[in-house]
C-alpha cells in the first residue's frame, strides 16, 4: 500500500507540471537532474565557431538516456533559441553505459554526463547576444520521471575552465576510418573492424567491451556480447534482434572498452550491411526472394540440358564431336549394335567426367571452400595443359602424327573392332575436359542453382548437363536414320578435318592469353611457348624415331626430354609470382570501373547513386563479347556517366572469394553476371529491388534497364 | 518434435537472462496465453481467433502512458477500433509486485472507471510471462494479431515519442493504421517500429 500511495505522489508529481506547462505557467524545477549550459567563448566575433557544453548532474540510482536509449526511455531533446544567423550543430554524445534493468537493458549515463554543440556566430552579432535551451529528458530509476526546463545564456559569459571542455571532449568516442564488416547468421550479428596496426596490441590487452548501436531492433539489447580480436580484426558478435537489415543499410555504433591502464576508450564505427541479409530480411516473410526459387529443379535440369547441347556448338568442342559423327558416316547398318556401344561408352566418358567435376566442387563447397564453375580455369597450370591438348588435338587434326588413343578421324574402323570402345570412352572424357573453357550462356543458372541445393540435386544438375554435350552423338549412334542425313563420305573429309585444326588452334591461342594474365611479366609467357615449341620437338623426335634408324633410342629419349620440359614448364607456373589481386584487364581500366570489393561495394550501397556491377573473367567468352558490345561501349559509358551509376567491375580469372560470394548470392557460381541497383527513393529512403539482367548483353538492353518505362 | 522444441526453448530462457525475441516475431503466429482478466474471467488468445487483437502494454503511472490517457488519446483509439466487435483489445499490465505500476483487480477496476478507459480486457500479469513472451519493452507497447493470429504489427503507438502531452495531436497512429489496413484485407505497411515510452517493470 505505502508503494502504492508512495506511486500516486509520483503520478502527481508529474502531471502537475505537465498541466502548468500547458496553461503556460512557470516551468517548474527539475528534480532529479541539474543542468547547465557553459560556452568555451566569453565573447563572439561574428562567422566564428565556438562550443556549448550541456552538464547534467544526476541523483545517485538515476539516469539519463543516450541517443539510442537501448530498450526504453528517452534522450535529451534540445530545442534552441539563437539570435539570427547563428546555428547550432548537432549533440555530440559521450560514450554511454550499459544500464541493465531487469531483463531489459538502456544505453545511458548516471551522475553525470556533459554533451558538446557546436556552434556557429552569424554574420551579425547583436548587442547583448542571448541563447536559450528548452530542454526535455526523462530520467529513470526503477520508475521514469519526464523533466524540463529553460536555460539562458547571456553573451558576454563568464568563461568556463578550458580544462573542463578537454575532460568532456575524452569521454567522446572517437572518429576513427575502420573498415567494418556486418554478417548475420543463426540468429547473431557479427561485426568485424580493422582498426589500425599500434592499437590492435591495446585493444587485445582491453576488457570491458561493450557495443552500443546507433539504431534500433539490430540486436537485442540485453543479451551478453561477445569480443574477439584476432590478428588484424576485433569481432563482435551479438544476438539479433527482429527488425529487417534492409532498414538499415549501415550499422553504425560506438565500440567501447577499457584498457590495461583502466581508461575507458570508444570509437565510432560503422559496418556496410551485405546484401545478401538485406534481401532476406528477418523478420516479416521475406517479399523479395532471390533468383534462385524463380528456378525450379526441373527447370535447372531443362536449363542444363540445353546447355550441354549447346556445349556441342562451342569451338573447343565442335570439331571432336564432328569427327566423331563422321566416322559415324562409315558405318554400314549392320554395325548398328557396335554403334550404339560407341555412344553409350562415348556418353559415360562424359557422364563420368562430369561427376568427378561435381563431386569435387561439391566437397570443396562443404569443406567451406569458395568456389564456383569455371574454378577449373583459375588454376594456371590447368589452363596452360588445356592449351597443349588443344594445341596437340590440332596438330592431330592437321595429320602432323597419330597417336592410337587419340584418332578421332580413324575411329570408324576401329568401330568394326569391339576394343575401340576404350577410344570412345576416352574421346568423352576428352570432349569434356576441352569444353570446360566455353561456359554456355545458359549454363550460368542452372549450376549457380546446382551448387546451392543439396548435393543430389546438384549431381542430377551436373549430369544433365554431361547428357547434353553426350546427347547429340548418342542420337547418331543410336538411330541410323539420323546418320543417313550425315553427308556421304569422301576425300572432303580429310579436307574438313584438317580445317577443323584452326578452331582448336584459336583455343589454344585464346587460353595462352588468359594464362599470360594470370601469371606476372612476360618471362612465364615466354616460358609457356616455348613449351608449345618442346611439345612440337618431341612429336617431330617420336615421329623421326619410329623408323628404324641408329639415333632411335637418341630420338625417343630427346622426345621425351621434350614433353618433360613442356609439363615442368607448366607445374612451374605456380611458382612464378602470381597476380594475387585480380588483373584489371586493359578494358576495365580504360572504362573508369572501379575495382570490385564487397567492402566498396557495402558501402556504395549504403549510399544513394544507382550501381551497376560487372562480374567477368578473360576466360569467359560471353564475358568479353558483352564488354565490347554493350558495357564498354562510348553510349553506355556516357549512360552510365549521366546517371551518376558507380561501377564496378569484379574479374573472376583468379580465385576472388569475394566474388564468389556474391555471385553466390545471386544464385550463380560462375562468370558473367550483370546486376544493376537503382538509386535510393528520396522518399521511402529504400533501394529498389536488384535487377539481374540476362547474360547476353545489348546497348539498348542496358539503357532499358537504367531508364524504366 | 513439439517436446524437443519445447525442451530447447526452455533451455534457452534458463541460459539467457534477456527477453527471447524469438517468441514474438511479426509475420509468425503471435504467441498463446491464457490469462484471467480484471474481472476473473479467463482471456485466451486462440479464442479470439476471427477478432483482430490489440496488445496494449501499460502502467498506469510511467509519463509516456500518462501522455497518452490524460489526453484520452488511448481510450478515444480503444473505443474507435473496437466499436465494429471485430477488433478485441487487451491491456496488459507486466509490472511485478512492488514496482511501480502493479495493481489488484480492484484498483485496476477503479483505474478502468475513473479513465474511462475502454479495453475488452485488462489482464494484470505480475510475473511476467506475457510480457516475456511478447518481448515487451516499454509502456505503451502496441502489438497488433491478425484474424489469423500471426502478429502483424510490433511497435510504438506513434512516431512521436515524446512525453509532451501536446505531441499527441498530429502524430501518425501505427496501430490504427495497421487495423485499418488488417480490416481492409490488406498487408501492414509498418509492421514493425521501434517502441518507446518507460521500461516495463518486470
Amino acid at each position: 500500500m505505502f508503494r502504492f500511495l508512495l506511486a500516486f505522489f509520483v503520478v502527481l508529481n508529474f502531471t502537475i507540471p505537465v498541466l502548468a506547462q500547458e496553461t503556460g505557467m512557470a516551468k517548474p524545477a527539475a528534480k532529479y537532474v541539474t543542468t547547465r549550459i557553459l560556452t568555451d567563448t566569453e565573447m563572439l566575433r561574428p562567422g566564428q565557431d565556438f562550443t556549448l557544453a550541456i552538464e547534467q548532474t544526476i541523483q545517485d540510482g538515476w539516469h539519463v538516456y543516450w541517443k539510442n536509449p537501448g530498450d526504453s526511455g528517452e534522450a535529451l531533446r534540445v530545442k534552441w533559441t539563437l539570435p539570427e544567423g547563428f546555428e547550432a550543430g548537432e549533440v555530440a554524445w559521450p560514450t554511454p553505459q550499459r544500464i541493465p534493468f531487469g531483463p531489459l537493458m538502456n544505453f545511458g549515463y548516471e551522475k553525470t554526463v556533459t554533451y558538446l554543440i557546436p556552434m556557429t556566430v552569424g554574420n551579425v552579432v547583436p548587442d547583448s547576444p542571448k541563447i536559450t535551451a528548452d530542454l526535455e529528458w526523462l530520467v529513470c530509476s526503477d520508475i521514469c520521471i519526464p523533466e524540463t526546463t529553460t536555460i539562458t545564456l547571456n553573451f558576454p559569459a563568464p568563461k568556463t575552465d578550458p580544462a573542463f571542455f578537454e575532460k568532456a571532449r575524452a569521454l567522446m568516442p572517437q572518429d576513427v576510418t575502420w573498415q567494418g564488416e556486418a554478417q548475420e547468421k543463426d540468429g547473431r550479428v557479427q561485426l568485424a573492424f580493422q582498426p589500425d596496426a599500434e592499437i590492435l596490441p591495446l585493444v587485445r590487452a582491453a576488457k570491458d567491451f561493450a557495443f552500443f548501436p546507433e539504431e534500433w531492433g539490430i540486436i537485442q539489447n540485453a543479451a551478453p556480447q561477445s569480443v574477439t580480436v584476432t590478428e588484424q580484426k576485433i569481432i563482435v558478435d551479438m544476438a539479433r534482434d527482429t527488425r529487417a537489415l534492409s532498414e538499415v543499410p549501415l550499422i553504425r555504433g560506438v565500440l567501447a572498452w577499457v584498457d590495461p591502464a583502466g581508461i575507458r576508450q570508444a570509437v565510432v564505427v560503422e559496418a556496410p550491411v551485405p546484401m545478401m541479409a538485406m534481401e532476406n530480411p528477418v523478420s516479416a516473410p521475406s517479399s523479395s526472394s532471390p533468383t534462385l526459387s524463380d528456378v525450379t529443379v526441373f527447370q535447372a535440369l531443362v536449363f542444363a540440358l540445353l546447355g550441354g547441347l549447346i556445349l556441342n556448338l562451342m569451338p573447343c568442342v565442335f570439331p571432336v564431336l564432328s569427327m566423331k559423327a563422321l566416322s559415324l558416316v562409315k558405318m554400314s547398318s549392320k554395325e548398328q549394335s557396335h554403334a550404339v556401344k560407341h555412344g553409350l561408352s562415348y556418353t559415360g566418358g562424359i557422364l563420368l567426367c562430369f561427376a568427378l567435376i561435381a563431386g569435387v566442387l561439391i566437397a570443396f563447397q562443404m569443406l567451406g571452400a569458395q568456389i564456383g564453375w569455371g574454378f577449373q580455369l583459375q588454376n594456371p597450370i590447368i589452363v596452360l595443359l588445356l592449351a597443349y591438348i588443344l594445341f596437340l588435338i590440332g596438330l592431330n587434326l592437321f595429320g602432323v602424327f597419330d597417336i592410337a588413343g587419340a584418332q578421332f578421324s580413324n575411329i570408324g574402323t576401329h568401330l568394326t573392332r569391339k576394343k575401340g570402345y576404350a577410344g570412345s570412352f576416352f574421346t568423352g572424357v576428352l570432349a569434356t575436359v576441352v569444353a570446360t573453357p566455353c561456359t554456355a550462356p545458359f549454363m550460368g543458372a542452372a549450376l549457380g542453382f546446382a551448387l546451392v541445393q543439396p548435393p543430389v540435386i546438384s549431381m542430377l544438375v551436373f549430369l544433365s548437363l554431361g547428357l547434353g554435350l553426350a546427347l547429340p552423338y548418342l542420337l547418331l549412334c543410336v538411330f541410323p536414320r539420323l546418320r543417313a542425313a550425315l553427308p556421304k563420305p569422301g576425300v572432303w573429309m580429310e579436307t574438313f578435318k584438317e580445317f577443323l585444326a584452326f578452331p582448336m588452334f584459336a583455343s589454344a591461342a585464346w587460353l595462352v592469353w588468359v594464362y599470360a594474365q594470370q601469371i606476372a611479366g612476360f618471362y612465364g609467357l615466354l616460358l609457356a611457348l616455348l613449351g608449345f615449341v618442346s611439345l612440337g620437338f618431341a612429336i617431330w623426335a617420336w615421329k623421326k624415331s619410329s623408323k628404324p634408324q641408329p639415333m632411335k633410342s637418341i630420338l625417343r629419349g630427346l622426345s621425351v626430354v621434350g614433353v618433360v620440359t613442356a609439363l615442368a614448364i607448366a607445374a612451374n607456373s605456380m611458382s612464378l609470382p602470381q597476380e594475387t589481386t585480380s588483373p584489371t584487364t586493359q578494358e576495365t581500366g580504360a572504362h573508369g570501373g572501379i575495382n570490385f570489393t564487397q567492402a566498396d561495394f557495402d558501402k556504395a550501397r549504403a549510399g544513394d547513386q544507382p550501381i551497376f556491377v560487372t562480374m567477368t573473367a578473360s576466360w569467359c567468352i560471353t564475358c568479353k563479347v558483352n564488354e565490347r558490345v554493350a558495357l564498354h561501349v562510348e553510349e553506355t559509358q556516357e549512360l552510365f556517366r549521366e546517371k551518376n551509376v558507380v561501377y564496378f567491375v569484379g574479374d573472376w580469372t583468379n580465385q576472388n572469394p569475394e566474388i564468389t560470394k556474391f555471385l553466390e548470392s545471386y544464385g550463380r557460381s560462375g562468370v558473367p553476371l550483370y546486376v544493376y541497383i537503382g538509386p535510393r527513393d528520396p522518399v521511402s529512403k529504400q533501394r529498389p529491388e536488384p535487377i539481374i539482367l540476362p547474360q547476353l548483353l545489348t546497348p539498348g538492353l542496358v539503357a532499358d534497364t537504367l531508364n524504366p518505362n | 518434435m513439439k517436446l524437443l522444441a519445447l525442451t530447447v526453448a526452455a533451455l534457452a530462457l534458463i541460459t539467457t537472462p534477456v527477453l527471447a525475441d524469438n517468441h514474438a516475431e511479426v509475420g509468425k503466429p503471435a504467441p498463446e496465453f491464457t490469462a484471467k482478466d480484471t474481472n476473473g474471467k479467463d482471456v485466451k488468445l486462440s479464442d479470439l481467433k476471427g477478432k483482430i487483437v490489440v496488445l496494449e502494454w501499460t502502467n498506469p503511472e510511467c509519463p509516456y502512458v500518462v501522455k497518452h490517457y490524460e489526453t484520452k488519446n488511448m481510450q478515444a483509439l480503444q473505443e474507435e477500433l473496437t466499436k465494429g466487435g471485430d477488433v478485441a483489445w487487451i491491456t496488459i499490465s507486466s509490472s511485478a509486485k512492488g514496482k511501480q505500476g502493479h495493481m489488484t483487480p480492484e484498483q485496476a477496476n477503479a483505474y478502468i472507471a475513473a479513465q474511462g478507459s475502454k479495453e475488452t480486457a485488462r489482464i494484470l500479469d505480475e510475473d511476467g510471462t506475457i510480457g516475456k513472451l511478447y518481448a515487451a519493452k516499454t509502456t505503451p507497447h502496441m502489438f497488433v494479431v491478425n484474424k489469423d493470429g500471426v502478429l502483424a504489427y510490433a511497435g510504438a503507438i506513434d512516431d512521436n515519442d515524446s512525453f509532451k502531452h501536446d505531441t499527441v495531436k498530429g502524430a501518425k497512429n501505427f496501430v490504427r493504421t495497421a487495423v485499418e489496413e488488417l480490416k481492409a484485407g490488406k498487408a501492414v505497411t509498418t509492421a514493425s517500429t521501434k517502441p518507446y515510452g518507460c521500461s516495463v517493470k518486470y
